[in-house]
């Protein structure tokens, strides 16, 4: 941003101009107390914060009698400068309604609200005007066809923007630009990066619009680092690709980064470079930047249509002027009246005009298709770019799809895919059909599992009364490996709980039986059910029950010893010591026939 | 005009070795926009305490009302009907020379409207905890730079109360989070999303140590930010819902009013998918919902502005040869924003955690403080028992490095006895002996001419440095007897060894006094010595005849002389609310 003028900045007086230190000082300080109040503002807060960054330099200048001089003068032509500004849109409205005649009261009142200026201000600017004649429609110029060099450049991409607005270029829009300024047709397209197409219906789907407050906190931002659009920031053309852009996002970052002063400029820029990163995240969001540029770019000329229009009627004679307005931005007769009856139309607002419009354009614009057609076939063709570009996210897309195990992960996939993308573009329908297939395959998979439910509860209802609780638990236990995904897993983990207590209860039932039946073996019977069933819960009771055994079992064993000793059988009498210590390992005898192993095993050693 | 100087502090230090028993040292987290104090308790362990509403965050906004100065919540919820009355965010205008406050035709600079800010949390804390402070432990963003964390100081002391240390905010919260959990040497990338400021920080933690590897961020980027975008928007669409083109935000009323709306639903979107807003102006009402989808693209740049920063700080780190990191930590209240998990997991691969988001930072400032009082307490009975005084200047972070003056066994033996004095647990004595180091976030240097006169800067000092670092240049007079010599001294955040002006922010000027007689051409060495909070102090010597030479600082960024006298003053007599 170009340094603003202290003279106005301190709204300090100019005729003559303030020289007297005490009172610049005192208005400096404040400005001082009133930025200081603004520091954190949410919109204005950077200005504040630049404007306190100013003061050491304000000082400077305005206690310096030389340049205070300089600067009391560029405040004058400033001060001009930013009148014209201000009344940029205001004249333009009031040139239009001049034109026929005198303005009224009405439209005073209208302007009034239409702009937030005062109706005096209005009719002071009219009375101005009787003086000095600036309100002159005729004074407008239409771009000329006879440019050349840079200033062509520049003229031919701003038509070209300004026909973004509907996100895609028509072919005819360049053989009209191409032909206006008598260039090749190639040379136009050399420089448009949005998609082309033949006829209206074939548009690709409209990228989701910028938010307003964002498009206007960029605005803000790119005033105060004196730039026009994101690409200048970037110090880039509209017409560079992504990975170019990307690059120079980084490129600027890194300037920023190095900028230790954070000044209101740094603060802008580092802003700046997030809402880059944001809007050039892929060619939908960029696309919604370029048509945002078109729509600022014609903003004008849609404000001279809302301004024309009076009880949702546009009159004859400003349709006409609004046609002469058109011109100003590169469009023909026939584009301007299709683009001020498609505002009015999506207004509502009706046209009075003795011209034959929109049927004949459209007829005429069919005729001329028709005739490009032939030329244009086999030409670079951006719609195939974009179709190649929507075809290959999509394969990619399926492949992902392919890549995910769950079937619920890759319909989540696919919808996301779909919500990502309009129902008008072409690979749409496949899309919703895979989505379809795989919502089948879901539904397919549910079933067989609840077909397998019941086959397993009826089956494993059987097992439990044949008192088969093994297999039964054995089945329940597979069907959860085989189905994850079933929502009965819950309800089969309980299921095999009860069956694993009743038949531990029932096992044990059959110990105690078998037990009283064996009478003397109980010791085997014991240590079997141990060994079968370690887990069952009645496992302590039978390690009791074992363990007030153990005195006749460690008489029964020391009687066989004595035997086996006798037939110096070391060898079985240490394997009878084990087998005591296996199944009593703690019990108060163990130390004794750990004792006596010990010394078999050196018998056993001689 | 004021001193880098350690001398000071060194008689502070003295005083309290003094006294026979060293007082607690308390933590404060200075924020943006919430404050809070914690403290070692008796366990040794890091507690944050609560304000006199009972909770334990202070909204960081001051309420100027008749004579009386109101903190916190009163002062927050007054804002949307005394708009001029009320000063928030006042942490973003630290060290700006410019800035002041107009309040009932009296001004007043950041450090003095902070220092009510501090004298609240603590004068709360006083009546939580039912003991006088004195001492505390203050956190600024390892962002800041040395005229910011200056003011921080100054701030402190001008609310009446003796400044320990500044430290580091992610250093603090990696302190809280290294003692908290296991002791495993990690890597650990800390991302600090506060009210108004933006840290990423990479860690080494270790059991022995605490090392800050590569610091950096923004100190205008937080979660005041995500509430001005919000508040652009409802501003927007109460044009468009209403068809009025007034600039509704030139109203200070309902500006403030719509800011305090915006953190309300800014909070509840954290929770829920969409919050019914309500915006009133000029006798008109209007509706809207907000979703989070909406919030969340109104904010997109915001959340890729910390991603970027985040990757240049990496970039940056794996020059030093941390190519890698072990987990990340979420700090900071704007980290609940659903959008920042998800945005930094997509983009490292790896679930951030969050940890104590509120607390962390107090807490961390706590337990350093704690060490030093701890060391204090340490190095006093060693004084007594061996006799010796020992000499341990500021820059013994890691505490007890006792230069070999005295034994290991002596130390450790006091140690003991400590622990057994005091309660605490001989494992947090010597946690308490964890070393911490941390790095510059900024390049310091002077003003220097190169071969075609021009001027650029000349950095001593390079960003991501470990403090306390020593750097020394030369100089010759230009001319016979000169009397002094002026240097600016520059901070910037370029990584070379030459950066332009335009890219450097000029933090004050050295005024050399030279001893008299000086032949032209006499070297002169120029000493910038950088302590382990980030203070720099500038000292100079004559070579030929190895003279002294008197350096002062002069800056208009922080408070001092006169100035800083006046607020003193008025802070003394001055009761907040
Ligand atoms: N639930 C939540 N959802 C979203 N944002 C939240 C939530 N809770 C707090 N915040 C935001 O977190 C910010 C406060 O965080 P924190 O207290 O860590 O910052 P601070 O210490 O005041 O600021 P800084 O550290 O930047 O100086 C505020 O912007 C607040 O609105
Ligand atoms: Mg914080």
């Amino acid at each position: 941003m170009e340094r603003e003028n202290f003279y106005l900045l301190l709204e300090l007086q100019l005729i003559p101009p303030e020289e007297d230190p005490e009172t610049i000082l005192q208005a400096i300080k404040k400005k001082q107390a009133e930025w200081g109040k603004l520091r954190n503002h949410p919109t204005k807060g950077i200005m504040a914060k630049q404007h306190i960054g100013l003061v050491p330099e304000i000082k400077e200048v305005m206690l310096d009698n030389e340049r205070r001089k300089k600067e009391a003068k560029n405040a004058l032509k400033e001060l001009k400068k930013k009148e014209r500004e201000k009344y940029l849109t205001l004249d333009r409205h009031l040139a239009i309604f001049l034109i026929k005649g005198p303005v009224t009261e009405d439209e005073i009142f209208r302007l009034s609200k239409m702009h937030s200026i005062s109706q005096e201000e209005i009719q002071a600017r009219l009375k101005k005007n009787e003086k000095e004649n600036f309100l002159d429609f005729n004074k407008r110029r239409a771009v000329r066809g006879s440019l050349s060099g840079d200033k062509l450049i520049n003229e031919i991409d701003r038509q070209i923007s300004i026909r973004m607005v509907n996100g895609f270029l028509m072919e005819e829009d360049i053989t009209k630009i191409a032909k206006f300024h008598s260039v090749e047709v190639d040379k136009v397209k050399a420089r448009i990066i949005c998609p082309v197409v033949q006829k209206a219906s074939d548009a690709p789907e409209r990228p989701k619009p910028l938010d307003k407050s964002i498009e206007k906190a960029i605005t803000e931002n790119l005033v105060v680092v004196s730039k026009t659009s994101l690409y200048d920031f970037l110090d880039l053309t509209q017409g560079e690709d992504l990975d170019t852009i990307h690059t120079a996002i980084n490129n600027k970052r890194a300037e920023i980064l190095k900028a230790g002063k954070k000044t209101a400029m740094v603060t802008a820029s580092s802003e700046l470079a997030g809402h880059c990163s944001a809007v050039f995240k892929d060619e939908n969001t960029r696309l919604a930047y370029d048509i945002n540029m078109a729509n600022a770019l014609l903003s004008l000329l849609n404000s001279d249509i809302e301004a024309s229009a009076e009880d949702d009627t546009i009159c004859s004679a400003y349709f006409e002027v609004l046609i002469k307005s058109a011109a100003e931005f590169g469009m023909n007769e026939k584009e301007a009246i299709s683009y001020i009856e498609d505002y009015a139309g999506k207004k509502g607002w009706k046209i009075k005009s003795a011209r034959k419009t929109k049927r004949l354009v459209i007829i005429i614009s069919i005729a001329v298709v028709a005739v490009l057609f032939l030329s244009i076939l086999g030409a670079f063709s951006a719609v195939a770019i974009k179709k190649n570009r929507i075809k290959k996210r999509f394969q990619a897309v399926l492949e992902e799809i392919e890549t995910k195990k769950q079937l619920e992960e890759k319909e989540a996939v696919m919808k996301a895919y779909l919500k990502s993308i309009d129902n008008k573009v072409f690979v749409f329908d496949d899309a919703q059909k895979k989505l379809t297939k795989i919502q089948i395959q879901i539904l397919k998979r549910n079933k067989a599992i609840e077909d397998a439910y019941n086959l397993l509860i009826s089956t494993s209802e059987a097992l439990t009364a044949e008192q088969n609780y093994e297999e039964a638990v054995k089945a329940l236990s597979q069907y959860m490996i085989k189905y994850p995904n079933s929502h009965h897993l819950d309800d089969i983990k309980k299921k095999i709980a009860e069956i694993k207590a009743v038949a531990e209860v029932k096992e044990y039932e059959a110990l105690q039986k078998a037990a009283e039946e064996q009478g003397a073996d109980k010791i085997s019977i014991y240590i079997e059910f141990l060994n079968s069933h370690p887990e069952n819960k009645y496992c302590p009771e039978v390690k009791k029950a074992l363990a007030n055994l153990s005195e006749t079992y460690y008489a029964s064993i020391k009687k066989q010893l004595t035997a086996n000793e006798k037939k110096e059988d070391w060898q079985a009498c240490f394997d009878l010591c084990n087998e005591f210590l296996k199944i009593y390992p703690d019990n108060i005898k163990s130390p004794e026939i750990r004792g006596l192993q010990y010394f078999y095993k050196k018998k056993l050693q001689e | 005009m004021y001193m880098f100087s350690v001398q000071l502090a060194l008689i502070q230090r003295q005083m309290i070795l003094m006294s026979d028993k060293s007082s607690k040292i308390f933590g404060i987290d200075l924020g943006t926009t919430y404050s809070s104090i914690a403290y070692v308790d008796d366990y040794g362990k890091a507690v944050v305490i609560n304000n006199s509403d009972n909770i334990p965050v202070t909204p960081s906004v001051v309420f100027f009302d008749g004579d009386d100065i109101v903190v916190g919540e009163v002062a927050k919820e007054s804002s949307k009907l005394y708009p001029s009355e009320v000063v928030s965010f006042i942490k973003r205008a630290m060290g700006e020379a410019d800035y002041f406050f107009e309040y009932d035709s009296k001004t007043y600079r950041a450090e003095e409207i902070s220092s009510y800010i501090i004298k609240k949390v603590v004068q709360d804390a006083e009546n939580t905890v039912g003991e006088k402070i004195s001492d505390l432990v203050i956190t600024c963003p390892a962002y800041f730079g040395i005229n910011e964390r200056e003011a921080t100081r100054k701030a402190g002391e001008i609310a009446g109360y003796t400044v320990r240390q500044i430290i580091n905010e992610p250093t603090a919260a990696a302190i809280a989070y290294g003692l908290a959990e296991s002791h495993d040497e990690r890597v650990v990338l800390v991302y600090d999303l506060g009210g108004g400021t933006f840290d990423i920080t990479l860690i080494e933690i270790k059991p022995e140590s605490i090392s800050v590897i590569c610091t950096g961020g923004d100190h205008n980027l937080g979660g005041k930010d995500w509430d001005d975008r919000i508040v652009a928007y409802l501003a927007q669409e109460f044009q468009d819902k209403t068809g009025s083109k007034e600039d509704i935000l030139e109203d200070p009323d309902t500006c403030q009013d719509l800011l305090l709306i915006a953190e309300k639903s800014k909070k509840i979107l954290t929770q829920r998918q969409k919050t019914p807003v309500a915006i009133t102006h000029g006798g008109e009402k209007i509706k809207i919902e907000f979703e989070r989808e909406k919030f969340e693209e109104i904010t997109t740049a915001l959340t890729e502005r910390t991603i970027a920063f985040t990757k240049e700080m990496l970039i940056e780190a794996s020059n030093k040869g941390y190519s890698d990191f072990d987990e990340i930590i979420l700090v900071g209240g704007a980290t609940r924003m659903p959008q920042i998990t998800s945005r930094v997991e997509q983009e490292f691969n790896m679930k951030p955690k969050v940890f104590d988001p509120d607390g962390a930072v107090a807490k961390g400032a706590a337990i350093y403080g704690w060490k030093l009082s701890i060391n204090d307490d340490l190095i006093r009975r060693v004084e007594k028992k061996t006799g010796k005084s020992i000499d341990q200047t500021k820059e013994g972070v890691g505490l007890v490095s006792l230069n070999g003056e005295v034994s290991e066994e002596i130390v450790s033996e006091t140690a003991k006895e400590m622990s057994e004095e005091l309660g605490y647990a001989m494992p947090a004595i010597e946690g308490s002996m964890v070393k911490i180091s941390d790095v510059t976030s900024k390049s310091f240097g002077i003003v220097v001419k190169n071969v075609k006169l021009e001027e650029h800067v000349f950095n001593l000092i390079l960003k991501n440095t470990a403090v306390p670092v020593k750097a020394t240049k030369d100089f010759y007079t230009a001319v016979d007897n000169q009397d002094t010599v002026l240097i600016r001294i520059m901070e910037n955040d370029t990584n070379e060894q030459t950066a332009p002006l335009d890219d450097s922010e000029n933090i004050g000027t050295a005024v050399f006094t030279l001893p008299q007689g000086l032949p032209k051409d006499s070297k002169i060495l120029i000493y910038f010595d950088m302590n382990s909070e980030g203070r720099l102090q500038i000292t100079a010597e004559e070579m030929t005849d190895s003279r002294t030479v008197e350096v002062t600082i002069e800056t208009k960024s922080v408070i001092q002389g006169e100035e800083l006298q006046i607020a003193k003053e008025r802070s003394q007599s001055l009761i907040v609310h």
